[in-house]
């Protein structure tokens, strides 16, 4: 296995956010923070993230949107995704789920919550990922 | 197929939970709700579950204590645990990660946020025990 850090993907349009997430993930991970949908589509175009952390409400493309992009997308169905939501907004919760997310961390992230998610999901991918190579 | 479902031990001392939760995850797994932790701990002397949902209050012994006895046991440490969490206490969802449990459920928890968590959970466990692990 590469012991090469991991690269999470972080959208999110509001800079206080991005800041907030990036500084909590920094260090433990490789992250880039792009500050809207479009953007992260051209990053996505160049480089594959271990992980995306998406905002829900963006201007222009919201999270949701960029989702069913990634999703209906072979090459990036399987890149885990974990929103991040508004506090106390359960319908939200339930609809990421329900498009295909793996998870949601609530906003603002708390450091311990967040990293415990993340972790979480690049372990099974990368799990998931080693069970189907064939040996 | 029944033989290979995966066993959930539910710990929670509200028959409402209890009985909410159960039905939600029985359609799936094998379920086992107990209402308090010395009969969590009566079933794990005997059974070994694939993962916990452990309410964090009840009376005499609470989730996390229940949760400290389970990760001193190497038999148990390796069982995923979820708590189940009250509303808006973020304090106690930060602290049951630092004791060792795998995530929370806040309560009164959603079909398909419990659903998920509980599959990624076993999901993770059962590659773990296949000794396919990986440095984090």
């Amino acid at each position: 296995m590469s012991d090469d850090p991991k690269l999470i993907l972080l959208v999110d349009d509001n800079s206080v956010n991005l800041t907030a997430i990036k500084s909590a993930l920094v260090g433990l991970y490789k992250v880039t923070a792009v500050n809207a949908g479009a953007t992260a589509l051209k990053f996505l175009e160049k480089q594959r993230p271990d992980l995306i952390l998406l905002d829900v409400e963006m201007p222009g493309m919201s999270g949701p949107e960029l989702l069913a992009i990634l999703k209906a997308d072979s090459r990036f169905s399987d890149i885990p995704v974990i929103f991040l939501t508004a506090n106390v907004d359960e319908k939200n919760e339930e609809e990421a789920f329900l498009l295909g997310a793996v998870d949601f961390i609530r906003k603002p992230m708390n450091k311990v919550i967040g990293l415990a998610r993340v972790k979480t999901h690049l372990e099974l991918a990368e799990l998931r990922m080693a069970v189907k190579k064939p040996e | 197929m029944s033989a290979t479902l995966k066993k959930i031990l539910i710990v929670d001392d509200n028959s409402a939970h209890l009985s909410l939760i159960n039905s939600v995850l029985s359609n799936y797994y094998k379920v086992y709700p107990v209402d308090s932790g010395a009969t969590a701990l009566k079933f794990l002397d005997k059974q070994m579950p694939d993962l916990i949902l452990l309410d964090v209050e009840m009376p005499k012994m609470s989730g996390p204590e229940l949760l400290q006895i389970i990760k001193a046991d190497a038999r148990l440490s390796d069982v995923p645990v979820i708590f189940l969490t009250s509303n808006n206490d973020m304090e106690t969802e930060i602290s049951v990660f630092k004791l060792g449990a795998a995530d929370y459920i806040r309560k009164p928890v959603n079909d398909v946020i419990v659903l998920a968590r509980v599959k990624a959970q076993l999901e993770l466990a059962a590659y773990r025990k296949l000794g396919i692990s990986i440095e984090t």
